[in-house]
């Protein structure tokens, strides 16, 4: 069974224009977002993982390449029309839920303010209706929409983000971070309604985190960016039990394990990027090495790598 | 290895708007020379709190309500914010948890940490300069200045014994009444288990009764019967348990009368002490009076007390420039590549896991003995994190601090401490060695934090999470703390708060799962886990 692309970047790049001085975020970057997948971008602060989902939000331009969405370019200029249709199809989920809520307005207007703005209710009961839903589907009790966002806890509020991206019934969701500045024990409860809302709502994910212990909890695919460049690229488990390249290994070696003695005895492998050596003959290529399964290198490089697992 | 720092029975309290939360309950507390201690617990469990009562940090609205705390030799749970500027920095370092708001932005990172340095070299320089002028101004023999000497340390060792005596005998009596009242509570819950029993059992003959259809009654009469045959047996055992007690009440009274009778003999040597030490201090000012007039060196002094200042001020100045390098030889020491160029940069110029560095450097400059983390690497990526946790170990071995370490990760946990105690609600729950923790724990509060690690679920399985939130300070917590978000929790849980149970020599748990009679629902527990 052939799975429907919903989103795909063919060789986007994206470029900061600070004062003149151009920066490249994010350099030729592709894959697809398949159709009810979870797909991950893991890579630490400053590797382009956040970048790329702002371009998906179309807040920030792409300098070269697509970003497909069901088929049509977004990153072009859209009429007014395309862009209301886009925009509410498309959500975001916020890193820390203490500073992406305003602290001035009660949750019900929260909630309710993309469907004000897309003029998304005939009555003033439809629209209650509809934030009541959006809570209940979240987790929380309708009565809390009358009151203020200091009034709750930390997974409350990453609820109440929650339940203002779901409100405008979005298809695909960008979700940055979204349970990094949460506590543990939160964090499983974060987990858990996300996987279940996906379940239930059909929804698709672009999940950005820097945890691999997180990410193989609730990802179908998982893309590991390093420097802005994906370097490898594949099915979950299989990244987990054949690492390529060594950035994943060294990421995968930093998560910390529950486990004292294991834990003392193992040793971090740390990545220097400056072990790829690319000339003429062995050129720097996004190379298929399983079924699904994606690696950054030369052909030398892979075929060392594969000795290694 | 010895005891660095020692906590007992803290608790602290905090007024918030006419109320008084206590927010630290009872909290007992040692850490070793050269250990790693971690404290875990979700946020509002209390244990930053906890830090920073050993710190003197609390915000001005919270105080230490009872309890002591003793560092090396010292009582510090009384010290003023004065007496704190003493040891804090150079006994105590911290590291806060979020780089970008524990450093100056408008500051250049490197005057972040030699100001640390100056302030705490000028504060040496100033005393040694202080002592040097007031020898030149000695009139007094120095035979008088050593009784006076003496006799003022004397004074505080007995005033140190005094403290010490006043606070066990107060404990001694609460003791013997905990131990009564802990006897009432286990007859209780011993009786209460029998009334379920018997209400199930009588529930099993009635229906069975109404199966096969004969009189319950007779059988129901014999049971009841029975049960109160075992709670008279209960109540026998009971008065013969509360007799040994009595009985030990009157050895625990008669230390308790010594105790008292030497307390009295203390205040009595206290205020002799007191008064000798008056009359001293008396005799050595006339003493000084009569040699400052016939001095006839003064004005050689003057000019030599002059040149001391002098020199002092030389000293500041040269101070700093020494400073500066050593500055730039810490920044090398925790990692920071091109240390000289980079101590002129400010703090935006940093990336979160550089800034979190220099945090460490500043809190290590002045070499403490007891470094407090304060979750260092919550905000920071996991490859930082694992370099981060590496530079503070290493610095821990090169300069032999002991640790303290709070995080709500117990995966990071794992790899940095000896021992973890787990804290829930204000109190410890739970302490052992990290290996004990990990793999034997008993406390439901432990394991659930330990279950609901992403690291361990199962994919395509709901991830195990612990429902509700921490307890609300603002109400009294009765029974354990835990028990409301525990769907195992016990009937005694509700009431009565369990006290420590021991496991191992290291290794305690605050469960009634512990108790004899809960060791049925310890198994059903253990099984329920797996």
């Amino acid at each position: 069974m052939r799975k429907e692309i919903l989103v795909s970047l063919k060789d986007t790049s994206i470029t900061y224009n600070n004062r003149g001085k151009l920066f490249e975020a994010v350099h030729k970057v592709s894959f697809d977002i398949y159709k009810g997948e979870t797909f991950s971008l893991v890579g630490e602060s400053g590797s382009g993982k956040t970048t790329i989902g702002r371009a998906i939000m179309k807040i920030v331009p792409t300098s070269n390449g697509d970003i497909i969405y069901k088929g049509d370019k977004i990153d072009k200029k859209m009429n007014k029309e395309e862009i209301r249709k886009y925009k509410q199809e498309v959500q975001m989920i916020f890193q820390d839920p203490m500073a992406s809520l305003n602290e001035r307005a009660k949750v019900d207007y929260i909630v309710s303010e993309g469907l004000y703005n897309f003029g998304l209710f005939s009555s003033e009961k439809e629209r209650y209706e509809k934030v009541e839903t959006a809570l209940l589907d979240v987790g929380l009790i309708p009565e809390f929409a009358s009151r203020f966002p200091h009034e709750f806890s930390g997974g409350q509020r990453q609820r109440i983000g929650i339940a203002r991206a779901l409100v405008m019934n979005p298809r695909f969701i960008v979700a940055d971070e979204p349970i990094s500045a949460l506590d543990v024990s939160i964090r499983a409860q974060v987990i858990n309604l996300l996987n279940e809302l996906k379940k239930k709502k059909d929804l698709t994910y672009l999940f950005i985190a820097h945890d691999l212990s997180v990410v193989k909890f609730i990802s179908d695919r998982i893309g590991v960016i390093y420097g802005g460049k994906i370097v490898e690229l594949a099915e979950s488990e299989d990244l987990f039990k054949n690492p390529y390249h060594p950035y994943t290994r060294s990421l995968l070696s930093a998560v910390p394990l529950p486990d004292p003695i294991k834990e003392k005895s193992k040793v971090i492998i740390d990545y220097n990027p400056e072990i790829h050596q690319y000339d003429e003959f062995s050129k720097c290529e996004w190379i298929e090495v399983d079924k699904g399964h994606f690696v950054l290198g030369s052909n030398q490089e892979i075929s060392k790598w594969q000795q290694e697992i | 290895m010895s005891t660095i720092l020692e906590v007992r029975d803290l608790r602290v309290k905090f007024k918030l708007r006419e109320k008084e939360l206590t927010v630290i309950r009872n909290v007992d507390f040692h850490l070793q020379e050269g250990e790693t201690v971690a404290i875990v617990g979700e946020s509002g469990s209390g244990k930053s709190v906890f830090t920073k009562a050993l710190m003197g940090m609390l915000d001005k609205n919270g105080w230490i309500d009872s309890g002591i705390i003793k560092y090396k030799d010292e009582y510090i749970q009384n010290y003023t914010q004065k007496d704190w500027l003493q040891i804090r920095g150079s006994e105590f370092g911290m590291i806060f948890q979020d780089p970008m708001t524990a450093l100056n932005p408008l500051k250049k990172i490197g005057v972040q940490i030699s100001e640390t340095l100056i302030y705490h070299k000028n504060k040496q320089l100033r005393k040694d300069a202080q002592d040097e002028i007031s020898k030149l101004y000695q009139y007094n023999t120095p035979k008088t200045i050593n009784t006076i000497k003496e006799l003022s340390n004397e004074l505080v060792q007995v005033d140190n014994k005094l403290k010490a005596l006043k606070y066990f005998t107060k404990n001694g009596i609460k003791d013997l009444y905990e131990l009564i009242k802990r006897h009432h509570a286990e007859i209780k819950l011993e009786k209460s288990i029998n009334v379920v029993n018997t209400k199930q059992s009588i529930n099993d003959i009635k229906k069975k009764a109404k199966k096969i259809g004969f009189d319950p009654t007779e059988q129901i009469e014999k049971l009841l019967k029975t049960v109160d045959l075992m709670n008279e047996q209960i109540d026998l055992l009971s008065i013969e348990t509360v007799k040994e007690i009595k009985e030990e009440l009157p050895v625990i009274e008669h230390k308790i009368k010594d105790d008292v009778k030497e307390i009295g003999n203390l205040e009595i040597k206290k205020a002799k002490l007191q008064a000798e030490l008056r009359i001293k201090e008396k005799l050595s000012k006339q003493e000084y009076q009569s040699n400052k007039n016939n001095d006839f060196e003064c004005e050689s002094k003057k000019t030599q007390e002059k040149e001391i200042k002098v020199k002092l001020k030389n000293d500041l100045e040269l101070v700093k420039g020494e400073c500066i390098k050593e500055a730039i030889a810490f920044l090398d020491l925790v990692g920071i590549p091109d240390a000289e160029n980079r101590y002129h940069q400010y703090p935006f110029e940093f990336s979160g896991g550089m800034r979190q560095r220099v945090v460490i450097a500043i809190a290590i400059c002045t070499h403490p003995k007891v470094l407090i983390c304060d979750e260092p690497t919550t905000a920071l990526d996991v490859t930082i994190q694992s370099q981060i946790l590496r530079l503070i170990k290493e610095l821990q071995d090169k300069f032999n601090m002991s640790v303290i370490f709070i995080t709500h990760d117990l995966g990071v946990v794992a790899n940095v401490s000896d021992r973890v105690a787990v804290m829930y609600g204000g109190e410890i729950v739970e302490y052992g060695t990290s290996e004990e923790i990990f793999y034997d724990a008993y406390h439901p509060y432990t394991n659930a934090l330990l279950k609901s690690l992403p690291q361990l679920g199962v994919k395509g399985e709901e991830l195990f999470s612990i429902e509700g939130t921490p307890p609300n300070f603002a109400y009294k917590i009765e029974g354990d703390a835990f028990a409301q978000r525990n769907p195992l929790a016990m009937k005694i849980d509700f009431i009565h708060n369990p006290p420590f149970f021991k496991i191992t020599d290291t290794h305690y748990a605050k469960t009634w799962l512990l108790h004899p009679q809960g060791q049925k629902n310890l198994s059903l527990y253990k099984k329920e886990l797996k």
